[in-house]
């Protein structure tokens, strides 16, 4: 391009995006009260944001992610749990053995505890579903995104105009609106093959954190005259992977 | 019985889900009245878990699916997500034939009022709780709906 001294010239110049794999951002919430009831970890839907990319030569708009966002929303209801607290509410060996096999319940196959339970110990169930979600989600949005930037429109059908451009392409049941529900429903179809009954991993999860409040109610047993004799044992520890079950296929 | 994915995968599924919009009741924005039937189109019988109150806990095991006339899904829908259940849970034992029913408010999975348009509307019913229960998901058939504006109702 060449220009005389005092001249102006605009030009429009399309520049292709590099177009670099987006990663999905996340927004997690919590929220602890006193309701009865089940503790819940729902996912929130995705939400993404495009633009689109003009190859003139070849009359087309190609779809671009720029951004995805996705969370969860935590919800934990206390009541009807007694949080342990050795020498306030627990003051007998028999509240103790009580307290403690409770407890021993949370990550057992016959469990989950019914009444000692610590809001850290639900929050630890909880945070493993939080986990859960985004590890399946980061599997899954690799395959979906090129899928979704595969979709094209005839550039002349929305010359210059981009926003209608993305606005064509996410129409229809293979348009980028039905790619992202497809994306979730596939999520979310895998979330659920992962274990959520007593003595899977999410209760062991919350089981592991009521160690140290088993063991508090040990030591304070042990400071007795004469020490307590007091259930033994300790829940055991989940495997570490989130997502063990095998993937289920997808092909957007 | 426990069935699981990978039963449903190999065509063994002995439920059928059915939904019909309940008679009587005209969509809204706000409010469209369906009819969710679980049929046992097995010879055995099946254990379905009953969790199904509070309403808002619905999510957790029903997914709405609302597509407008060109195939374009209706996005944000409420997350169902996983629930920590715990006490004495309920079941409903079907009989080979048998049906059981409930109702649910399809606009109310969405989080905002539903536009104006002609809607197809289907049903996904999801459960991995429960003991000696179905578990997996069940799809439903679709039926078509019309949301008026809320101006053409008043």
């Amino acid at each position: 391009v060449s220009a005389q001294c005092g001249t102006q010239q605009k030009l429009d110049i399309n520049v292709a995006n590099p177009n670099a794999p987006v990663v999905i951002t996340w927004n997690h919430s919590s929220v602890t009260d006193q309701t009865s009831g089940s503790a819940t970890t729902v996912e929130k839907p995705f939400t993404a944001d495009y633009e689109a990319c003009a190859d003139i030569a070849k009359n087309e708009w190609h779809l671009r992610v720029k951004s995805i966002s996705g969370g969860t929303d935590m919800h934990i209801r206390m009541g009807g749990f007694i949080t342990p607290q050795p020498g306030v509410n627990i003051n007998t060996q028999a509240q103790a053995v009580s307290a403690i096999n409770d407890m021993l319940l949370e990550g057992a196959p016959g469990g989950p505890a019914a009444t000692w339970v610590t809001e850290a110990a639900i929050r630890g169930h909880e945070q493993w579903h939080v986990d859960e979600w985004v590890e399946t989600s980061a599997h899954y949005w690799p395959i979906a995104e090129p899928a979704l930037e595969g979709l094209k429109v005839n550039y002349d059908a929305n010359e210059n105009n981009m926003a209608g451009a993305v606005a064509a392409m996410r129409l229809g049941a293979s348009g980028a609106d039905a790619k992202v529900a497809d994306f979730k429903q596939k999520c979310r179809d895998y979330w659920m093959t992962l274990g959520d009954s007593p003595g899977d991993r999410p209760y062991r999860a919350g089981g592991v954190v009521l160690n140290g409040e088993i063991q508090a109610v040990r030591n304070y047993g042990a400071a007795q005259t004469p020490p307590w004799a007091l259930p033994k044992g300790s829940n055991p520890a989940p495997a570490a992977d989130h997502c063990y079950q095998p993937w289920l296929p997808y092909n957007p | 019985m426990e069935i699981t994915n990978e039963a449903r995968d190999n065509e063994m599924v002995p439920l059928a889900l059915l939904i019909i919009i309940a008679g009587g009741a005209k969509p809204t924005p706000t409010s469209v009245s369906v009819d969710v039937v679980f049929k046992n189109v097995s010879p055995e019988n099946v254990r379905i878990l009953k969790r199904f109150e509070p309403e808002e806990d619905l999510p957790i095991w029903f997914s709405v699916h609302l597509t407008s006339a060109d195939g374009t899904p209706l996005l944000g829908t409420k997350g169902g997500g996983k629930i920590n259940l715990r006490g004495t849970l309920d079941y409903v034992l079907l009989k080979p034939g048998e049906e059981f029913s409930l109702q649910l408010n399809a606009a109310k999975f969405f989080q905002t009022e539903l536009p104006e348009g002609m809607y197809k509307v289907s049903v996904t019913y999801h459960n991995q709780y429960g003991h000696d229960c179905f578990k997996g998901h069940l799809k439903s058939n679709t039926v078509t709906i019309i949301v008026p504006s809320r101006e053409k109702r008043e």
